[in-house]
């Protein structure tokens, strides 16, 4: 993780240390408690002219709708990415599930960014104003496991990440 | 009554659940009852620690207490203690579905 960070520069063009942190640690964190992985990468690159940087997250697992078969619950694949962004998880206990919600959250109103995620059969994109796009994907596209991209713009404002993480909407501001 | 210094053991980025996890492990090895985790010098903690911390805290047999929580810890655990409601960021029951 701390190569990771060097490599944002501890998030200082991205929204600040703690809310380029806090995304990185959750979407990383989701990998290892979920995925039940093989190989897993964690991709970044900036883009200077334009301003932005993407971090790709991916990891050859079970994929989120596999995560829920898993556990018995069968639902189709769109509706399985669906949940975990809504904070359903796929282990016990009802104070887990924030990580992604607050993660897109985050990176969408708080940094004004995008991101989208791939597992599986489906995908669901969320641009800056946090809609959704949901996409079914054919056989040929399907993803043998999960991809989630977060593209931030370049910023020097230090964002307060707690109204995001907290899980409360009314208290976000932007 | 023994003191560990979290950073040491673990890092000054508090990330993982299963570092959390970890850390507990090591920390019931110690044969003193009582411990103080102490948090100087910690620079960020994800919700994900935090949540995993105060569950092996839970836990644990051993009277475990904080001393040096650094604001952004404090807030953190905070939040973790006082859940509210999740976003309901997609309702695939108004958004169109498209096929790729």
């Amino acid at each position: 993780m701390q190569h990771l960070y060097k490599l944002g520069d501890n998030g200082a063009k991205f929204g600040g240390e703690a809310a380029f942190k806090y995304i990185l640690n959750e979407l990383v964190d989701n990998i290892y408690e979920h995925s039940k992985f093989t190989e897993a990468f964690v991709m970044a690159q900036t883009y200077p002219k334009i301003k932005f940087i993407e971090i790709c997250f991916f990891d050859n697992g079970i994929t989120i709708p596999g995560s829920f078969n898993k556990t018995g619950k069968r639902v189709d694949d769109t509706t399985a990415i669906a949940e975990a962004i809504n904070g359903e998880s796929t282990k016990p206990g009802t104070e887990r599930g924030y990580g992604l919600g607050s993660s897109i959250q985050l990176a969408t109103k708080g940094l004004n960014g995008q991101v989208l995620i791939v597992s599986a059969g489906a995908a669901i994109q969320f641009n800056e104003c946090q809609t959704p796009t949901v996409f079914d994907l054919t056989e040929q596209k399907r993803l043998n496991g999960t991809l989630v991209s977060v593209k931030i713009p370049f910023t020097d404002e230090q964002v307060d990440i707690y109204p995001y993480v907290e899980g409360r909407p009314s208290k976000v501001l932007k | 009554m023994k003191e560990i210094s979290i950073t040491r053991v673990v890092s000054i980025d508090l990330a993982l659940r299963n570092t959390a996890n970890a850390f507990f492990n090591e920390l019931e090895r110690y044969k003193e009852k009582n411990i103080t985790v102490n948090f100087k010098g910690v620079k960020s903690i994800s919700r994900s620690f935090a949540h995993q911390y105060l569950e092996n805290k839970k836990n644990s047999e051993k009277i475990i207490s904080e001393t040096n929580i650094p604001d952004n810890v404090e807030k953190m655990f905070q939040v973790v203690e006082n859940p509210t409601r999740k976003y309901q960021l997609v309702d695939l029951q108004t958004v169109c579905i498209q096929t790729l």
